[in-house]
């Protein structure tokens, strides 16, 4: 039901479509062809004079040969024939007033052009071809107008100056009618030609209009295509890092408990103390005003551990994947490893982290790399993991570094680990969504393609070198200021 | 760390106890909490490292956290039992997993706390009882 509704309202739009761009054609011919109509009765004129002057004096008038009515007549008369057309056209271009003007003016010219050469019957001719001409107007009844002063002036000038059409001074009555029909056999022609041309012409304006909205239709769909493939990344950038967090959620927890214990056992000596003193010593307190301070230190202490703890969670867990400024590296990336440093603990993998002071702040999403950060800690960690399954003993190792390149435009981060490294296989396929080689469904293989994701966004670069069986070193490079991203892409776009 | 030990008395010791744990706050808040009624003697070892370098036969108790960079806990716990030591063995953690404790367990643990501990009269309950096991087999 729905599928047909949509169906007729596409069917409707269509028509709508090609009705308009067969108005507009239309619209192009008649306006076209009026400005030809109008340079043409324009040398017509001119023409007409030029007949009155070297021919109709000697045809019309014999032997006398002198400036004549006739060729008053052709500039005068000529010039009124011409004139209303003519202003026609300057002021109501492709109008249907104007056409049937040019109509009558084309054809009055013809009558005029067979008076001044005497009726002569081979001048007849050019009434045919002004025909002929005016179907360039695709309107049938643009030669009905045309037709019908031809017509009406053989018929009239037929009874009243027979000389002046036919050549003859006198004429059968029916003479004017031979002349009329056969223009009316020329003009079944044009029409039945005119009525084929228009039809042609409203398939084509069909045609046009069904590919414009089709045309239109794709480039919403791919529009509508295009956000959504964005909003999904952002939700996949988002979803990935929720399920590190859940990874990570024990070891946060573990982290929670140490000063929660704390706060824990101090609150209870205090609180033994106190209620110890109502009953032993009268309201006395068996504790000093200098313990009780201090123990509450050591408990505010413990708190303010645990809100830091807390916040850095919760930066975590933001959603702003998308606005990028300037934020310190070096803090998203020691706030990443404090993520994981229980995780990390319980399977004595060491930690080294050393970064360059130089620089610290750079234009980037602290989010996006927050998480690029744990999605190498945590391949890392699997690759330690994996590794140590062949041996107990074996103890990971985990180092971070950064320096700043000798032009000064980069920051270099280099991520190394000691764990089972990659197959040249696998490296080849590193950076494809959904690759993993991870077992038991520990991964979906997002988290590089993530990884290489945030890089491009970042306008930075990424190096991968690693050895089966010995390790891998990830070196990344990030452009460090926004004016620096600016020429990092000039210069991609005069290289690429 | 001297200080801490400045504040036992040396005149009527409960016991000796090692407490092994690599936060600060563990040793501060357990310290206190030990000798709240009883004097007990405790050294303190801030890793795996550490706690392996002190071990001996002294000690009656040792505490031992078990996530700990380096040397972990299981392995404190496999020392003591493998040299014989008369010292039994509190584990205490917040971050084990199943599988740790049941190391811990197979490896003669006498218990096993999870850090918060919950019921610190009862923990102190399990130290007492350590260390009158470990008295016991002089």
């Amino acid at each position: 039901m729905e599928n047909n509704n949509l169906k007729i309202i596409n069917q409707n739009k269509t028509q709508e479509r090609a009705n308009e761009l067969l108005n507009e054609h239309f619209n192009k011919i008649h306006t076209r062809t009026d400005k030809l109509f109008g340079i043409l009765l324009i040398i017509q004129w001119l023409f007409a004079i030029l007949l009155a002057l070297f021919i109709s004096p000697k045809t019309w008038e014999g032997t006398y040969n002198q400036p004549h009515i006739h060729i008053w007549t052709a500039i005068f008369l000529g010039g009124f024939i011409v004139s209303f057309p003519s202003f026609l056209i300057y002021k109501l271009p492709g109008k249907p007033i104007t056409r049937h003007v040019i109509a009558i003016a084309q054809t009055l010219t013809s009558t005029l052009f067979i008076h001044l050469t005497g009726g002569r019957i081979e001048t007849h001719f050019h009434v045919f071809g002004s025909l002929a001409f005016l179907a360039f107007y695709r309107d049938w009844k643009v030669l009905l107008s045309g037709s019908l002063v031809v017509a009406i002036d053989h018929f009239v000038r037929g009874m009243f100056w027979p000389q002046s059409v036919y050549g003859v001074i006198s004429i059968e009555p029916w003479r004017w009618l031979e002349h009329a029909g056969w223009v009316v056999f020329e003009d079944i022609f044009l029409i039945i030609s005119i009525f084929q041309s228009k039809k042609e012409m409203h398939e084509i304006a069909q045609k046009q209009a069904t590919v414009e909205i089709i045309n239109k239709e794709i480039e919403q769909i791919v529009t509508e295509r295009t956000q959504e493939l964005k909003d999904t990344q952002v939700q996949l950038l988002q979803a990935s890092k929720l399920s590190a967090m859940g990874e990570l959620a024990a070891g946060i927890a573990h982290e929670l408990t140490q000063p929660l214990f704390g706060i824990k056992g101090f609150a209870t000596l205090l609180q033994d103390k106190v209620s110890k003193s109502d009953t032993e010593q009268n309201g006395n307190l068996l504790i000093s005003q200098e313990e009780i301070l201090n123990d509450l230190q050591i408990i505010l202490t413990q708190t303010d551990r645990m809100s830091k703890l807390i916040s850095n969670v919760r930066n975590f867990s933001k959603n702003n994947l998308t606005d990028f400024s300037l934020n310190n590296l070096n803090k998203t990336a020691e706030d990443s490893f404090a993520l994981f440093s229980e995780m990390l603990k319980s399977k004595k993998i060491n930690t080294t982290i050393n970064l360059t002071n130089e620089i610290t702040e750079i234009y980037c999403n602290p989010n996006q790399l927050q998480q690029l950060f744990i999605n190498l800690i945590s391949n890392s960690y699997d690759a330690i993991e994996e590794k140590r399954n062949n041996n107990q003993l074996f103890i990971g190792e985990i180092k971070l570094n950064s320096n700043i390149t000798n032009d000064k435009r980069f920051i270099r981060l280099e991520f190394y680990d000691n764990g089972i490294g990659m197959s040249k296989k696998t490296q080849e396929k590193l950076f494809e969504a959904f690759y993993s080689t991870k077992k038991n469904e520990k991964g979906v293989g997002l988290g590089m393609s993530i990884v290489s994701k945030i890089i491009n966004s970042h306008n930075g670069f990424i190096n991968v070198i690693s050895t089966e069986g010995i390790g891998t070193t990830i070196t990344i490079q990030l452009p460090l200021t926004n004016q620096n991203i600016k020429e990092t892409i000039k210069e991609k776009v005069v290289k690429g | 760390m001297t200080t801490l030990n400045n504040e036992i008395s040396t005149t009527s010791k409960a016991g000796k106890i090692l407490l092994v744990d690599d936060e600060e706050i563990i040793h501060l808040t357990l310290n206190r909490l030990l000798n709240q009624e009883k004097k007990y003697d405790i050294d303190h070892a801030y890793s795996g490292k550490e706690a392996l370098e002190k071990l001996n036969n002294s000690y009656d108790l040792i505490i031992c956290d078990v996530i700990m960079a380096g040397i972990d806990g299981i392995t404190i716990l496999q020392e003591v039992k493998n040299k014989k030591y008369k010292a039994e063995v509190i584990m205490l953690s917040g971050f084990a997993s199943q599988k740790h404790e049941m190391e811990a367990k197979t490896n003669n643990t006498l218990y096993f706390f999870h850090k918060p501990i919950d019921n610190i009269t009862t923990f102190k309950a399990a130290v007492a009882e350590a260390i009158n096991l470990a008295t016991k087999k002089e």
